[in-house]
């Protein structure tokens, strides 16, 4: 990647001054309290919007990480439960299980039939939250408390959860970065033929990175299930679209090959960092969607210039 | 380039043809690559026709060939992308049953294509790594041995590369460098480089050759495909020719003079290819004065009379495509007065272009063909409204026409509802044109019209434009192949520099002195 451009920079740009400018104009946001929630809020979003990215950089879509993120929340619910046994690793092995099968088949249908990503993942999306009702109708269920516990250590203000969600993510941007992987997702996210000419097959890179979005998802879910200590079926629904704007706040390039995981992190972070401080302003809730909206537009506009850059450098 | 005349020379040749397997044996070289009687033939056309060659390790061969002569084809077979109907492949004596890409590469042969695999969103190093990146534990990358690599090949061919530049910012002659750094390895024995200096500058030609004179040095076997002989015609060992999927000529340094490639390249029966009106031109039916675009063409004159194919030749970006172009309204000439059949017409647009009974196609099929859309909608397109009735097409007409048309003009598909992109290029372009045989139009103008279609249809486009203007209407063509505008055109307008260069009539004419006129070296003022 070249280390100076626009995507790259812009969004590392958009934390460091937002949160500056956060600092110095709210008052409540410096404090260690606020750090400490605005961490935790930003968890799920930031495991989600990497999944995405890992998905949009094969030129890609995944619409089912929200019903993802539920699915996982609703099936903990249920094998935690003392009724069905109360296993926390039955519960996570259930979870990983799912996510690798909603992944396979999202990949596979991509893959294997030619269905667009787009509505390969709408339909998935629509089954899993049919069966997201199906199995938890309505909030509820169990989480143990030794998982709760685990997901709401804290080392100081800092919660435990937050750095090691960050760790995680950094050490997936360095794998993204510097792997036979990484480099092949954004050949094929590029350029699919010329891929294939080098001898780079789309097919098990496609399918990993849809299985790596589903597995992050779930994750995010376990995650929510741990601080609200049930199974909620319609909870995962806002990452759908707000792991989309992270990613492309974070500069990585919807039409695919172009992004990096640290820009994934950097726009999530930014995201959710809108999300608190128009929460400490007292600012209403459709005022923040009218916010949120304006920056996406905004940073599109910024990285706008490389659309079409791209799409003239292609050689002939 | 040759000015010789071209129906001389071809007969003389085909002593050629039967020394060829053995010159090179004779001289006690390894024979690295051996074809014998391939024939590829692609439903009823005929792609290549028994060629039998021989590569050599250490030996720089090249192929000719015009566009349509079969030589994609050829590398195609080599890559393992197309099987050949009939004949063998040998590599180092042994038989090569199921050629893959991934056999190949391993036995040592590698093809740097046409269009460029260069990714610009990645930088030289990891362009260079891809497909064949050395990996440490986890599947990191090794990055220091990537451009330890990179930079001892590059020293090896004298050239420089920085490994974090991304690869948009390489110039074309670069990445094609790149592309050959990247296959070359221990295992090298042949290189195969399919038109390599396409939109190259000379400087990059240049260092690109001296590349390949280093590999050669070292006992790799080179196939050069193009079809411009001067640029390796001082490190050249044996010229290979083919024209119409066939092998016509294979010559020494010594022997491959210009002239004489040309010769074999262009020395079909251009009668054949090409019929000859039936008629003497009728009235003018269009005719352009004094038209002008800022940065394009100025003073140009021009006129297409009933029952005339013109064609416009010149070098890229001189304005033989532009003034085509602007005749279609795309866009339309700053200055100029047109006229249809003695009537100014207004031509702002390509809308205004349609209106006034002028049929238009673009060089790239895929601005022309609707790929997903059935044979019968394609060819419906030109005319939508002689088919409609109240704003609905009747779908019976529609299906009545487009079956006529299809007869017609020969367009080999399955059924008329079949897609478009199921047919081969020349099929698409006999729909392109079919779909303004359908309209009623008085000229068609069309760009390029046959690039990049086999040899069998391209003498089917001719003989559809042929029997078009002799129905009494014009056509007016802009080509890049010198040989089609010789063969097809009843009248050749050559530009330069913007300019009209010089005017040649069937009578008088000769390749020799179209290429001085686009090449600047002969002007003339005067009419069309």
């Amino acid at each position: 990647m070249s280390r100076f451009d626009r995507r790259t920079v812009g969004p590392i740009v958009l934390v460091v001054v937002g949160a500056l400018l956060a600092y110095v104009l709210v008052p409540r946001f410096g404090t260690r309290i606020n750090i400490g929630y605005f961490l935790l809020q930003s968890v799920p979003l930031l495991l989600t919007a990497v999944g995405q990215t890992l998905v949009i950089i094969t030129a890609g879509i995944d619409l089912s990480v929200g019903a993802c993120v539920t699915l996982s929340g609703v099936i903990a619910s249920l094998l935690m439960d003392p009724a069905n046994g109360g296993s926390v690793p039955l519960a996570l092995a259930g979870c990983i299980g799912a996510a690798v099968a909603v992944g396979l088949v999202n990949g596979l249908l991509i893959v294997c039939y030619n269905l667009p990503p787009f509505l390969a993942t709408l339909g998935m999306t629509f089954f899993l939250a049919g069966a997201n009702l199906y199995l938890r109708p309505v909030p509820g269920g169990h989480i143990a408390r030794s998982f709760q516990d685990a997901a709401s250590t804290r080392w100081g203000a800092i919660p435990a959860t937050a750095v090691v969600t960050l760790i995680l993510l950094s050490l997936i941007a360095i794998y993204i970065d510097r792997s036979r992987f990484g480099l092949r997702l954004r050949a094929v996210g590029w350029n699919e033929k010329s891929a294939r000419l080098a001898g780079v097959s789309p097919v098990a890179i496609k399918i990993m990175a849809y299985i790596g979005s589903a597995l992050l998802a779930s994750a995010a879910g376990l995650f929510i299930a741990s601080r609200t200590g049930s199974g909620d079926p319609l909870v995962g629904n806002t990452y759908q679209l707000s792991s989309i704007s992270a990613a492309v706040l974070g500069g990585v390039d919807l039409f695919g090959g172009r992004g990096t995981v640290w820009g994934a992190i950097a726009g999530a972070l930014v995201l959710a960092m809108i999300g608190n401080v128009l929460n400490l302003l007292g600012v209403v809730a459709y005022w923040q969607w009218i916010v949120q909206g304006l920056i996406l537009l905004l940073a599109v506009a910024l990285y706008a210039v490389d659309f079409g850059h791209r799409r003239s450098a292609q050689p002939a | 380039m040759g000015t010789a005349d071209v129906r001389e020379a071809a007969p003389s040749d085909s002593s050629q043809r039967d020394g060829a397997a053995s010159a090179g044996l004779a001289s006690g070289r390894v024979a690295l690559l051996e074809l014998h009687g391939v024939t590829k033939t692609f439903g009823a056309t005929m792609a290549l026709r028994d060629i039998s060659l021989t590569l050599e390790a250490g030996r720089f061969h090249a192929l000719l060939g015009e566009n349509g002569a079969g030589k994609s084809t050829l590398i195609k077979i080599l890559a393992g992308i197309h099987r050949p109907t009939r004949g063998e492949m040998r590599f180092e004596g042994q038989r090569i049953e199921a050629p893959t890409p991934g056999l190949l590469r391993t036995l040592g042969l590698h093809i740097v294509h046409q269009d460029s695999s260069i990714f610009p969103g990645l930088t030289v190093a990891q362009n260079f790594a891809l497909g064949q990146e050395p990996t440490a534990a986890l599947g990191f990358i090794r990055r220091r041995s990537v451009r330890e690599e990179l930079g001892a090949r590059a020293k090896r061919f004298d050239v420089r590369f920085d490994p974090d530049t991304p690869g948009e910012r390489l110039k074309i002659g670069d990445r094609k460098i790149l592309e050959i750094l990247k296959v070359l390895d221990e295992k090298q024995k042949l290189l195969v480089l399919d038109e390599p200096t396409a939109s190259f500058t000379t400087e990059e030609t240049r260092r690109l050759l001296a590349i390949l004179n280093e590999l050669k040095a070292h006992g790799t076997a080179i196939l050069y495909v193009t079809h411009r002989l001067e640029e390796i015609e001082r490190m050249v060992d044996r010229v290979m020719v083919l024209r119409d999927g066939a092998k016509v000529g294979e010559l020494n340094r010594a022997e491959a003079l210009p002239e004489r490639v040309v010769s074999l390249m262009v020395g079909r029966e251009l009668g054949q290819m090409y019929p000859h009106p039936a008629t003497p031109p009728g009235e003018t039916l269009m005719s352009a004065t004094a038209m002008r675009r800022d940065g394009a063409f100025e003073d140009v004159t021009l006129s297409v009379r009933r029952g005339e194919i013109v064609a416009l030749v010149g070098l890229a970006g001189h304005g033989s495509f532009e003034v085509a172009r602007s005749l279609a309204g795309l866009p339309p000439p700053d200055a100029g007065e047109i006229r249809m059949d003695g009537e100014p017409i207004r031509l702002r647009s390509l809308r205004d272009a349609l209106a006034s009974g002028i049929g238009f196609l673009a060089e790239d099929r895929a601005d022309t063909i609707l790929r997903v859309r059935t044979v019968r909608e394609n060819l419906a397109l030109g005319a939508l409204e002689m088919w409609s009735r109240m704003g609905f097409v009747d779908a019976r007409r529609e299906a009545d026409e487009a079956d006529r048309l299809i007869k017609a003009l020969s367009a080999r598909c399955r059924s008329s509802t079949a897609l478009a992109e199921s047919l081969s290029g020349g099929n698409q372009q006999k729909l392109a044109l079919g779909r303004w045989f359908a309209a009623d139009r008085r000229l068609l103008v069309l760009l390029d019209p046959t690039a990049g279609i086999d040899v069998g249809a391209r003498a089917e486009i001719y003989k559809h434009l042929r029997h078009f203007a002799d129905s009494g209407r014009g056509v007016l063509i802009a080509t890049s192949d010198l040989a089609e505008a010789l063969g097809l055109a009843d009248m050749i307008i050559a530009f330069y520099r913007g300019r009209h260069a010089a005017t040649f009539t069937r009578a008088s004419r000769s390749e020799g002195d179209v290429l001085a006129a686009i090449t600047g070296q002969r002007i003339e003022r005067g009419a069309a």
